[in-house]
């Protein structure tokens, strides 16, 4: 038996998957955007599966509250100070060498994400903002691509499926992996047509969460991968899929009917508006000359920010305090890359200044771990 | 008068301090969500926007059915009937 009969052979005694199957995960590319808690079980598992190439995409350095949940991490990548594309291609390398992997320490966005996509088959959401979901649905859908989101927090995780329609996609080549229209499905926006406005949603950093959830969600979006990779697109879970892990509670949703029932035309898959690929939709992140600080404005304002239920949620991260007007304070363990403390100031309508930075990237990342987006 | 039961997302439930499930006494859906945030109104920035409609990143199903694509919230409910608003979660 050779060394790559005998590595996959548990996997190929599986009628849905057998010889050919692993020939076609062989030939896969698959892009994982998001290497925290779930892209490092997602990668884990593709990674193992044998799929041929994996690119991982992360803009942040690992940290030690990261090593309850993100699996790929060890204390070594905390004291290193390494970025977690980084560690996660050295930790995948190491558990399988006969594939590719190509690690990207950058911010995915509207800028870069086509040169990111390259020719990948399936790209897989190992997110924790909307703001950039919203791009790889735009993405997916124009370049008629598979998308796989997921999502968790506290005890409770969704995932979805989009099998983007052929209608409004872009003149592209031709992808390895197709499907007919009675399987294409609803895309995100489809389902969430707007992202939830800034603080009414909560974060991971907020509201915490539990290791073993994001590992059953990400197993899941990971199984719907090879589902699609095989050819076995009939078996790919098609449902809105809801769990809560504490109280035992596993739903699937029918959205099959979210593109057609619609009130409103999905702008993205159904009239071909893609305002978040192109930029049009981003918030804005403005670096304040000679503030050290950067301006973050939600892509939509809300009006409603409650800033006292804010600032207790805030309160295990930090000193903050809340008028009627704005919420301002101080985080404890945040650092900026002069070392300087990560100040906070959020206003009503979701307007924030994160003082202690000029980096977009690390503004933007602040704000949807604490405030959401 | 018909009983429901309104189930709330856990997300949210265990921040806000709020019960996952909500029996309330309504006879038609927007009745039950009107019961729902005089019983809790912390609730409601979460799930409501400005003009009192779900927010476009929640979704409320009466029994199977998504009550978005309705035409309103003026939808007959039957004693032993199910709302279960979901929401779209952001973490990972």
């Amino acid at each position: 038996m050779s060394a790559d009969h005998a590595r996959y052979h548990r996997q190929t005694l599986l009628p849905a998957i057998g010889a050919e199957g692993q020939r076609q995960l062989g030939e896969a590319h698959v892009l994982i955007v998001g290497s925290g808690a779930l892209g490092c079980v997602i990668a884990d598992a593709l990674t193992r599966a044998g799929v041929g190439r994996i690119t991982i995409v992360d803009r942040d350095v690992v940290e030690i509250t990261n090593l309850q949940r993100q699996i790929l991490f060890d204390e070594s990548d905390v004291d290193a100070g390494t970025p977690k594309a980084i560690a996660a291609a050295t930790r995948l390398r190491a558990i399988n060498g006969a594939i590719e992997i190509i690690a990207h320490v950058d911010d995915f966005n509207h800028r870069n994400a086509e040169r990111l996509l390259g020719d990948a088959d399936v790209i897989v959401d190992g997110l924790d903002n909307f703001q950039t979901r919203y791009i790889l649905n735009d993405l997916a859908v124009e370049r008629g691509v598979a998308y796989i989101y997921g999502g968790a927090v506290a005890t409770g995780g969704v995932s979805l499926p989009v099998l983007p329609h052929a209608d409004v996609r872009m003149a592209a080549p031709p992808r390895r992996l197709t499907w007919t229209d009675a399987q294409s499905t609803p895309c995100l926006r489809c389902v969430f047509p707007e992202a939830p406005p800034p603080g009414t949603t909560p974060t991971c950093d907020t509201a915490g969460v539990l290791g073993p959830l994001v590992m059953t969600i990400g197993a899941h979006q990971a199984t719907q991968t090879l589902k699609l990779l095989t050819g076995n697109i009939d078996a790919l879970d098609r449902r809105l899929l809801s769990i809560d892990v504490w109280s035992n509670e596993w739903r699937r949703f029918d959205v099959s009917g979210a593109r057609r029932d619609a009130r409103a035309a999905c702008p993205c898959c159904v009239e071909g508006r893609f305002e978040h690929l192109d930029g049009s939709a981003a918030g804005a992140a403005i670096t304040l000359c000679g503030r050290n600080a950067v301006q973050m404005t939600g892509a939509a304002e809300t009006s409603a920010l409650d800033l006292d239920a804010a600032a207790a949620r805030l309160a295990s991260h930090g000193s903050f305090h809340a008028n009627d007007f704005l919420l301002r304070g101080v985080f404890r363990d945040e650092r900026g890359p002069d070392g300087d403390a990560i100040e906070l100031t959020l206003f009503s309508n979701g307007r924030a200044i994160i003082k202690g930075t000029t980096e977009p990237e690390l503004a933007r990342s602040i704000y949807a771990r604490y405030v959401g987006i | 008068m018909p009983r429901v039961d309104v189930e709330l997302p856990s997300v949210l439930t265990g921040l806000l301090g709020v019960p996952r499930v909500v029996p309330v006494e309504a006879s038609c859906l927007a009745d039950a969500l009107r019961e729902l945030s005089e019983l809790h109104p912390t609730i409601d920035v979460h799930l409501f926007d400005e003009t009192g409609g779900f927010r476009e990143h929640v979704l409320c199903f009466h029994n199977e059915t998504n009550t978005r694509w309705l035409d309103g919230t003026d939808v007959a409910l039957a004693d032993g009937d199910r709302i279960t608003i979901m929401q779209a979660v952001s973490g990972g």
